[in-house]
């Protein structure tokens, strides 16, 4: 008889089993959570099947510190994104970055704990408490998880294929939104639309808005500077060294020689931060290095441009 | 625990579980800070499914005997051994009604 061992996961695997995992610490921890994307997208209708490679979830405000705990006593361990540069202040706002990653050595997925999503232009606790309010629950890994509803999960998922409207799963997704609610009441139109301006992104839904003849309603969280950076933002899809250079630009004169030598010679943890596995030896971290210095001068150009641009100054 | 011929076998509530008809991957959510994914394939994945709904050892092997085409007295004994080992794990548990790991699954589902 074939016996029961230690599973090495896949990707499919670790992506459901990570749901149920997040639910349960969250549940032990008392923090709130709401799957978003993924796997509860598609079970809500909002966006078609497709394998996942990570587990997106939106945390209320306030539950991230517990949740992170508990998730490192599992073993996981935090991804460091390229704006923990240091000397870089005020970043995370300009480079809509609402998450904190976390990796793990034996589970193949990636999990992306939100406190808020790029393009909701309300407070974090506004939007939280907005699409907790209308929760649904779909079962994962035959466990049931919280996770946003229809409405909102058409709302993150447009938004998403908003930032970049090149990539074919993007152009996928926003068509299912639309025929699903062009074929939707009037009523459930309104929802969505009233949902879009209570979370603050009605403006940038309202493409999407229109095309399905739902009514448009003005938010009170409008952000015309937010949005305007949006627009410019998801025009350019090589995102690293454009968010470099507009982190850079928010940071005081006297700290920005030290950001470039940090940018230019990262510490290991944070370039080890984006990579999953056992730590590379010497010569891998060199190629590692080299690499990332090609990267960011084959679109320093360009990204020079989209900064300026992003930041509202000319060419 | 023993696998008596009295006792319905049922899966543990307090599980999630991947099965993709060719493997099944568990993973007990009771102590998370500790739980490691279980692989199930082959016959053991058998097994797992036979319990989706309780059954006795009795029907647990008959089915496998059915399905494999084996003499019972070939697999009795190391199905009733792997019944204990799994039971064990917390991954299968008597049958005895409503047990404290069943709040687990639906406590925060409102």
């Amino acid at each position: 008889m074939a016996e029961e061992q230690t599973a090495t996961l896949r990707v499919d695997e670790a992506v459901q089993l990570a749901h149920a995992l997040l639910t349960r610490l969250a549940e032990i921890e008392g923090v709130r959570i709401l799957f978003i994307k993924g796997p509860s997208a598609v079970l809500m209708g909002a966006r078609p099947p497709r394998p996942s490679s990570d587990v997106d979830v939106l945390c209320e405000p306030g539950g991230m510190e517990k949740l992170g705990a508990a998730l490192e006593r599992c073993g996981w361990r935090r991804r460091v994104p390229e704006s923990a540069n240091s000397h870089f202040v005020h970043a995370a706002k300009y480079l809509f970055e609402h998450s904190v990653h976390y990796i793990h050595d034996e589970w193949p997925c990636d999990l992306d704990i939100h406190f808020n999503f790029p393009g909701f232009f309300a407070p974090d606790d506004v939007v939280f408490e907005a699409l907790w309010e209308r929760r649904a629950t779909a079962e994962v890994a035959h466990w049931p998880v919280p996770c946003a509803d229809f409405p909102g999960q058409a709302m993150i998922v447009a938004l998403h294929a908003l930032r970049d409207p090149e990539n074919s799963h993007s152009r996928d997704d926003l068509a299912r939104v639309a025929e699903v609610m062009q074929s939707a009441t009037r009523e459930d139109r309104a929802t969505l639309s009233a949902l879009a301006a209570r979370t603050g992104c009605s403006d940038l839904l309202r493409p999407l808005l229109d095309d399905v003849a739902a009514p448009f309603t003005e938010s009170n969280w409008r952000d015309p500077e937010m949005h305007r950076r949006w627009l410019v933002r998801t025009e350019d899809p090589r995102l690293p060294t454009a968010s470099w250079l507009i982190a850079l630009s928010h940071t005081p004169w006297r700290s920005r020689p030290a950001a470039i030598r940090e940018a230019l010679f990262p510490r290991r943890s944070l370039l080890l931060g984006q990579h999953i596995g056992a730590d590379p030896g010497s010569l891998e971290m060199a190629r590692i290095r080299m690499n990332r210095w090609i990267r960011g001068l084959r679109h320093l150009r360009r990204g020079l441009a989209t900064a300026r641009r992003s930041e509202g100054r000319p060419k | 625990m023993t696998g008596s011929e009295d006792v319905t076998w049922r899966r543990a509530p307090h599980l999630a579980y991947v099965d993709d008809s060719e493997r099944v991957v568990i993973l007990d959510l009771t102590q998370p800070d500790s739980g490691i994914p279980r692989l199930l394939s082959g016959s053991a994945a058998e097994v797992w499914r036979l319990v989706e709904q309780p059954a006795r050892l009795e029907a647990i092997v008959g089915a496998l005997v059915r399905k494999y085409g084996v003499p019972r007295s070939d697999i009795e004994q190391e199905v009733r051994a792997f019944v204990d080992h799994l039971a064990d794990l917390r991954i299968l548990a008597p049958n005895e009604g409503s047990g404290e790991g069943d709040g687990l699954r639906h406590k925060h589902v409102v």
